[in-house]
């Protein structure tokens, strides 16, 4: 554009405003430029964009090297990955594709529990009773349970007999059974093992050697408590502040959840360690404790190892809906799996690849 | 960053030609913009020393920064936001330096300084200037840009980040004001 274009008043300007703006412009041609200057700042400037180019340029031959290297660390990487998928370690956790299991839907994962022989699960009914279910033949069988004025709530079956550990709520009162159970579905003999006048007793669990059962107590608005009893001697103890107890299979450790954590304890010598945020531990194998995230996801930990390596497991095809509860099968070999859907929870059983 | 100092000649790959792209390389820039900015730049800052250091920092920058530059917006307004932020950062540095008239606009005994342009004498320049400063900030930002960096309503209102018609509205009453200023100094002296 031409300066004249530029500094044309506008035609509302009077005279006097025009020779201002003349006046102005004679100013600003009168103001002197420093040429001198000019020449040596361009100087500099070349120089200065010779630098550039050349480091430009450098920095596309370093760029290449390392594209070089990137390209044999990927190589490096897939082999590894080769070399690692050919000899995957047998202790690795992977499911296979669940089942859905044909047993009415619950309103919590410990009404329902994985039997630790003969792929079997066992359910509580709205009935008052306990049914076994085989997922193998997909055969169902009714065990009567010990008539009673209240209703079963959370169950645990035993490891090595055909015996269960079921609670009971019976208005302000919870009970806690053992019921022996023989192979043609009829009741042989029930042991109350606990009574609890004012408080819940909640989620359950067997030692591997069956001989004492791990179980929750719930006071009103008081932190839970797990407590242990052995069936032996029928001592009853207070072991730790906490709920969900779970045996380890060699049973020296308890894992357990405390203020939305979750903690493994060596029983022997008593000291606790958090393991992280989670909910509804089970142990998969020896030092192998999975356990179910906020977010619906299911978290393997190694705690052979220190410091302790988690990863999250990939399940395919599980029902939509949030994974509540992942329990592991006495032997490993199986997980059942709890989806709250909406419509209640659902179960699905998977094996373990 | 392609940074050719001179065009390629017989070069194939020639920037594209649209409308308003500025496809010359920036030695070229240079050549064209050092003019305006270092007047520019000798207007609004005290001493002509400050004032070439200015320009050289604003064309320093300009270069690390051209691969930034679009092409299809004007470089006029691109180098002079930076001419006027290096300015603005320049005040805020130096609010306590002093004002030394004497040096104010004045040039260095320099052979390449055009003595055509010298006839109007510094006195006059610096009276400018006084008045200037009698303006608000923002008069002062838009006659400046306009008439002493030479540029168009709407590369002002670009620098500024103003609208174009707030700038018509600023420079209108900037003149306005710095007409009265002009006639108020003419009366005193005829006193």
């Amino acid at each position: 554009m031409k300066r004249d274009e530029r500094h044309t008043p506008p035609q509302t300007e009077d005279a006097t405003i025009s020779l201002l703006l003349a006046h102005l412009q004679e100013l600003r041609e009168a103001v002197p430029v420093n040429y001198k200057l000019k020449e040596e700042l361009k100087q500099k400037l070349k120089e200065r964009i010779a630098q550039m180019e050349q480091s430009q340029r450098g920095t596309e031959v370093v760029l290449q090297k390392r594209r070089r290297r990137h390209w044999a660390w990927m190589a490096g990487i897939l082999l590894a990955a080769l070399v690692g998928f050919v000899l995957w370690p047998q202790d690795e956790l992977r499911i296979g594709r669940p089942q859905t299991l044909e047993i009415p839907r619950q309103s919590v994962p410990e009404r329902v529990a994985l039997a630790p022989y003969d792929e079997h699960v066992a359910y509580l009914a709205e009935d008052n009773n306990l049914y076994t279910y085989s997922f193998a033949d997909e055969h169902e069988q009714l065990f009567r349970l010990p008539a009673t004025d209240g209703n079963y709530k959370f169950l645990s079956w035993a490891n090595h007999s055909p015996r269960i550990a079921v609670t009971e709520a019976d208005g302000e009162r919870s009970r806690l059974w053992i019921v022996s159970m023989d192979t043609n579905g009829t009741q042989a003999n029930s042991q109350l093992i606990w009574e609890e006048e004012t408080g819940t007793l909640g989620s359950l669990a067997w030692s591997p050697d069956d001989r004492q059962i791990a179980f929750t107590i719930i006071r009103g608005g008081e932190q839970p408590e797990i407590w242990i009893t052995d069936l032996v001697t029928l001592q009853t103890k207070k072991w730790t502040d906490g709920e969900d107890p779970a045996f380890s299979p060699a049973g020296n450790l308890l894992a357990y959840v405390k203020n939305g954590a979750v903690w493994v304890m060596n029983l022997a010598d008593g000291p606790a360690f958090q393991i992280g945020a989670g909910a509804h531990p089970s142990w998969a194998a020896d030092y192998r404790l999975t356990f179910t995230t906020g977010d619906g996801l299911l978290t393997a930990v190694d705690l052979s190892e220190y410091p302790h390596t988690s990863d999250f497991i990939p399940l395919a095809a599980v029902p939509a809906g949030e994974l509540i509860q992942a329990s592991w099968s006495r032997d490993g070999k199986h997980v059942l799996l709890a989806v709250k859907t909406e419509k209640g929870m659902l179960f699905s059983i998977a094996e373990r690849d | 960053m392609a940074m050719p100092l001179e065009k390629a000649e017989g070069v194939s790959s020639s920037p594209p030609k649209q409308e308003n792209y500025e496809s010359r390389d920036f030695t070229e820039l240079y050549d064209e913009y050092f003019d305006r900015v270092n007047r520019y730049l000798r207007c609004r800052v005290c001493n002509p020393w400050d004032a070439d250091d200015l320009t050289t920092t604003v064309f320093l920058k300009a270069l690390e920064k051209f691969d930034q530059y679009s092409r299809t917006s004007p470089f006029a307004s691109w180098i002079f936001r930076i001419a006027h932020n290096t300015f603005v950062d320049y005040l805020r540095n130096n609010r306590e330096t002093p004002v030394d008239d004497s040096q104010l606009l004045s040039g260095e005994a320099d052979d390449t300084w055009q003595p055509e342009r010298q006839a109007l004498t510094n006195e006059e320049i610096q009276l400018l200037k006084e008045r200037l400063e009698m303006l608000t900030p923002d008069q002062r930002d838009v006659l400046t840009l306009r008439y002493f960096a030479d540029l168009k309503i709407s590369q002002v209102a670009e620098v500024l980040g103003k609208t174009e018609s707030s700038v018509k509205m600023i420079s209108h009453r900037g003149l306005q004001q710095l007409q009265r200023l002009y006639e108020e100094g003419d009366r005193r002296e005829k006193r």
